[in-house]
């Protein structure tokens, strides 16, 4: 199967242009670096089947970046055509890796894309004398609409290699496209947008950095305001109105107890089924994801996808580069820390745009120990909450003292410097609904696809420890450490055991144990940190290799032993 | 060549041609690829306190530096 590669700078539209061939649901959004692993789709044209992969964007054809290399090694496989998507906005800069491409005499067609965008803002570029100084078919599309695809696809099947150009020197390259761009583009002044307007605004270091403060700030008490709705007028209705009545039938089918009850059911309080207490694999095992988690899950990816369409991230990355540059890294390493937010995964991915060995270390540490993904954090928010909202500010203050404290600790004695930012920052675009629905869509299938069957499997694993008396033995074990340093009831271990799986379902199980609201805060800080779930787990192995991962674990562990300990004693007891 | 300026010296609004990136190989090549070389045109928006990045614009492109980076960029203002 011949492949279709697309190749193109950073936040030029890729994978909008691959999710309308494929028609493959993959994210998009408005910042450099939204894709770091290429995806793959097929595309079926006339007779033939292509493979196409959407690959992360990149500069050049000489990496630096993991995300970069990613790209650039694809390049090397004989048999694939290309689409060089090229952001019509910045012609001159894009046409430096077209050059490149070209130099290397693959078969190559340009799409020409955000070209409406360039219309909007008085470029002109003729595009058959385009076609003619290049050697190659060049077609204006805008991939968020569709246009220009159909042109796209009909001139696809039957690309030939081009004549390669010979420039020596990226100085003969730069003089070259200096031509071209003399040749094709005229540019008609205009005054500057409302958005432009905001754009300069935002990275003011007055205007900035309070309107930076207040966005984040209202971002998260939307996120709240949303997610608690949804719990309460929506999620948790369902399941006590439609849901509860048929379990509670089915208890009383299985004769109430029993092996397979306390699977399915679990165990009943008072004569009854509590959907967030009882544990079985149909009742809290179905309730914790879809009625707690998910509607938090919900709430944050609407609000960051309008951000991240809106192109927010990367000033929010001008504003606190200085903050980060304090922990040893520069202020991108900010994107991996809200994606992080969303779920611990796609964070550690995306600490692939940073560039250091050094980085990403301090990256996926402070991420892995300090930031709970929105799971957990729903969690948190519903059971320390409910005892008060100081309380779910300590939980809160510790892991943001956490990050702070130990990015400085880490950057004082890894050696070596953090780098400096260098990060193009795309112009605002006011994001599209249908674009945002979409994007929310792929998250939240993405979120039950991966966190169900594992919240599942975490929920079976408590029972069967529970049953087989293994919960009881290692309860005995670890009391020492749990009693005396950190002040809690040997039995939250199970709770620690399940977090090894899914930090939800962990929150969760400490919800039976009737903590005093010390123990309760104690014991939520040290599961967001102690060590990240299965998942996260997985790829920061991949991400960091075997000794850094051992290194990253061990600064975790070491963490929890000494935060629990210093909570323990400094909060006074609350009941 | 008194109205030579390394980007940093600069003050948001002020704007110029590049005359000079000062540095090794690799990190003039890595700002060429974004866009910032000799010979362009390039305006200073915004400078955040505290020796933090610098926001500038090429032709289209914004781009944030580190101050160290735009320390090491010469620029030759535009005559009033």
């Amino acid at each position: 199967m011949r492949k279709i590669l697309l190749v193109g700078n950073p936040n030029v539209g890729k994978s909008a242009i691959f999710s309308r061939l494929t028609g493959a649901r993959v994210t998009v959004a408005n910042y450099p670096g939204t894709t770091v692993e290429f995806t793959q789709g097929y595309l079926q044209l006339k007779e033939e089947k292509f493979l196409v992969v959407d690959l992360p964007g990149t500069y050049t054809l000489e990496p630096l970046s993991k995300a970069e290399e990613v790209a650039c090694s694809l390049l090397q496989e004989k048999n694939c055509l290309i689409i060089n998507v090229v952001d019509a906005t910045n012609l001159e800069r894009n046409l430096n890796l077209t050059l490149q491409l070209l130099e290397k005499g693959l078969p190559i067609i340009v799409a020409l894309n955000m070209w409406d965008d360039a219309q909007h803002r008085g470029i002109e570029i003729d595009v058959k004398k385009l076609e003619a100084l290049l050697g190659v078919k060049v077609v204006p599309t805008c991939g968020l609409t569709g246009e220009g695809i159909k042109e796209l696809l009909e001139n696809l099947g039957d690309l030939k290699p081009p004549q390669p150009f010979h420039l020596e020197t990226s100085k003969e390259r730069w003089e070259k496209i200096g031509e071209i761009i003399k040749e094709v583009q005229v540019l008609h002044h205009r005054h500057h947008t409302f958005l432009e307007i905001l754009s300069d605004l935002s990275v003011h270091p007055v205007w900035g950095l309070g309107a930076g403060l207040g966005i984040v700030y209202l971002a998260f008490k939307l996120i709240r305001f949303i997610g608690e709705g949804l719990i309460e007028k929506l999620f948790e209705p369902l399941f006590n109105n439609l849901w509860l009545p048929l379990m509670t039938d089915l208890s009383q089918f299985l004769g109430r107890k029993g092996f397979i009850h306390d699977i399915l059911i679990g165990e009943l309080i008072e004569g009854k089924i509590d959907l967030g207490v009882s544990f079985g694999l149909l009742t809290t095992g179905l309730f914790i994801p879809i009625a707690q988690v998910l509607p938090y899950i919900v709430s944050f990816y609407l609000i960051l996808g309008l951000l991240e369409d809106w192109g927010y991230l990367p000033r929010l990355a001008v504003l606190v580069d200085n903050i980060m540059h304090r922990l040893g890294l520069h202020g991108y390493a900010i994107l991996p820390m809200v994606l992080g937010l969303g779920c611990n995964v796609p964070g550690a991915l995306a600490t692939r745009l940073l560039v250091g060995r050094r980085e990403k270390f301090i990256a996926v540490t402070l991420m892995a120990i300090a930031v709970p993904c929105m799971a957990q954090i729903a969690m948190i928010t519903g059971l320390v909450g409910e005892r008060g909202g100081q309380y779910l500010g300590i939980v809160f203050f510790t892991l943001i003292f956490l990050w702070f404290s130990l990015g400085r600790i880490l950057n004082f004695f890894l050696k070596g410097e953090s780098p400096e930012l260098t990060l193009e920052i795309p112009p605002y675009r006011i994001p599209h609904p249908l674009a945002i629905v979409k994007k929310l869509a792929i998250r939240a299938q993405g979120f039950l696809g991966s966190a169900l069957p594992y919240v599942l499997l975490g929920v079976l694993l408590v029972n069967i420890l529970y049953q087989l008396k293994i919960i009881e033995v290692l309860a005995f074990l670890l009391s020492p450490l749990f009693k005396n340093l950190w002040g809690l009831p040997s039995e939250t271990i199970s709770a620690l055991l399940v977090g090894f799986l899914r930090k939800d379902v962990a929150v969760g199980m400490l919800a039976p144990l009737n903590l005093t609201t010390k123990e309760l805060i104690i014991s939520s800080t040290i599961l967001a940190i102690y060590f990240p779930c299965a998942a996260t787990f997985m790829v920061i192995f991949k991400e960091l290799g075997l000794k850094d991962t051992f290194k990253s674990i061990l600064i975790m562990l070491i963490t929890t032993v000494v935060v629990g300990t210093a909570l323990n004693l400094i909060l006074p007891p609350i009941p | 060549m008194e109205n030579i300026k390394t980007l940093s010296q600069m003050h948001p609004g002020e704007t110029g041609v590049i005359v000079e990136v000062q540095g090794g190989r690799g990190f003039i090549k890595r700002l060429e690829d974004l866009g910032l070389r000799k010979g362009k045109e390039i305006t200073k928006l915004s400078s955040q306190i505290l020796r933090g990045p610098q926001v500038v614009k090429i032709d289209n492109i914004q781009i944030a530096l580190g101050k160290g980076v735009s320390s090491k960029i010469l620029v030759k203002l535009e005559e009033r």
